[in-house]
């Protein structure tokens, strides 16, 4: 039950469409008990000078106790009765089909599309746009993007759910300039509005004799602001960093800084180290573990609602061939620091995991 | 005047030099903390969050 997400990365450089196509395996294993092993292919196919198409297809497999034994990861949940399917090699496979078009004629570029995701408790359904503009000789590159999202859940046990739909949109503004012939900014802003029950069905509160479901406000309100750059070190080494500060109208607040530097070790191979650190702030209506009272209005016994900070660190690594085809691939290795609610509800001190990609890539 | 960017088509000076790693990572972080935005990126929507 992953997210999937169709990166549209805004270059300062004029962009030029061509056939081709990639496979790749993905996954993600955590100590909270989740794998997630996903391929993935996607295809893109000029149609004209001017336009390209493209199709992507992902495909998680998942095992996870919390959904085998219910919503609580250690123990068969006698809240929700939720039970893994008898005879099924996962405990959930989510679809994730994308389809979409690129207009590219070297000064503007228009993409638009539309995905969706089925689940077994959840479907997505959503539509996107961006574009960009070159100016300044192409020095310069003003985006915009939106996108807006209508899911549904459909909770695997009996439960009726306040509302089962979750609406987001998302407008983003970027701005990309070229500030040297070795060294690249690019600022992001965005704004995120979001609608519905925005908790997990199956999270929730046990203490003094009484259960609660997580109940979260209906909507929530974020704006992100980012800046990246990429600089040249010398003709070798270049460095990938960025900065990201995050809020929202549930008083959560975040900074996220990644810093990367890549090595050419020959003309073919490419590699480096990445570190990211995250912190975050506690949501205003989570409250400390056992301290609920049965008429609060709201229950968050999610650790996402709390506060904590997290750090990655990862290895990337790009072959080229002679004749082009690139295979990438990535290790990273992320962890939390502790946190009473991962305790509690996971079992473990901290959330640790590691995530790897590889995927191979050619023009055909 | 353009500048000169040749060294922008190199792999290592892209701001995502490795695209499906982005894409992973960028929801995985979604999935394991509550902040999103700042990556002029499309999410789909998934039960996770």
């Amino acid at each position: 039950m992953m997210i999937s997400l169709v990166a549209l990365e805004i270059s300062s450089l004029a962009s030029s469409l061509k056939d081709s196509m990639s496979f790749g395996i993905n996954s993600y294993s955590d100590n909270a008990d989740v794998q997630v092993y996903s391929p993935t292919f996607s295809l893109f196919k000029k149609v004209s000078h001017q336009w390209m198409l493209g199709f992507k297809m992902r495909i998680d497999t998942i095992t996870a106790a919390s959904i085998s034994n219910g919503a609580n990861s250690q123990r068969v949940d006698a809240v929700t009765g939720a039970s893994r399917a008898e005879g099924t090699l996962f405990d959930d496979v989510r679809y994730a089909p994308t389809l979409m078009a690129t207009y590219d004629d070297g000064k503007n570029m228009l993409s638009f599309g539309a995905y969706y995701s089925k689940e077994a408790d959840y479907t997505g359904r959503a539509v996107f746009a961006n574009y960009v503009r070159q100016l300044n000789e192409q020095n310069t590159a003003l985006g915009i993007g939106i996108s807006q999202s209508s899911d549904y859940w459909y909770p695997v046990f009996d439960r009726e759910l306040p509302r089962d739909d979750r609406k987001e949109g998302k407008i983003d503004f970027s701005i990309n300039q070229l500030i040297t012939p070795g060294f690249s900014l690019q600022g992001v802003f965005s704004y995120m509005y979001s609608e519905g029950f925005l908790s997990s069905p199956y999270h929730y509160v046990l203490q003094d004799g009484f259960a609660r479901f997580e109940n979260y406000p209906q909507t929530r309100t974020g704006k992100a602001f980012a800046i990246k750059g990429v600089y040249l070190l010398n003709p070798d080494n270049a460095m990938n960093f960025s900065y990201r500060y995050y809020t929202d109208d549930w008083d959560i607040k975040s900074h996220t800084v990644n810093i990367e530097e890549l090595h050419d070790f020959s003309s073919h191979f490419t590699s480096g180290l990445r570190l990211r650190y995250y912190t975050q702030t506690k949501s205003n209506f989570v409250k400390d573990i056992n301290s609920y009272s049965v008429n609060d209005p709201y229950f968050a016994i999610d650790y996402r609602m709390s506060a904590f900070d997290s750090y990655t660190i990862g290895i990337p690594l790009i072959y080229k061939t002679s004749k082009g085809d690139k295979v990438t691939a990535s290790i990273d290795y992320y962890q939390t620091t502790t946190n009473d609610y991962i305790k509690n509800w996971y079992g473990v001190n901290s959330i640790k995991a590691v995530f790897t990609t590889l995927t191979y890539e050619f023009e055909y | 005047m353009p500048y000169e960017k040749e060294f922008f088509a190199q792999d290592k000076m892209s701001l995502s030099p490795i695209a499906e790693r982005a894409e992973q990572e960028g929801h995985i972080f979604l999935i394991r903390e509550a902040s999103a935005g700042g990556e002029s990126s499309f999410q789909g929507g998934c039960g996770c969050r």
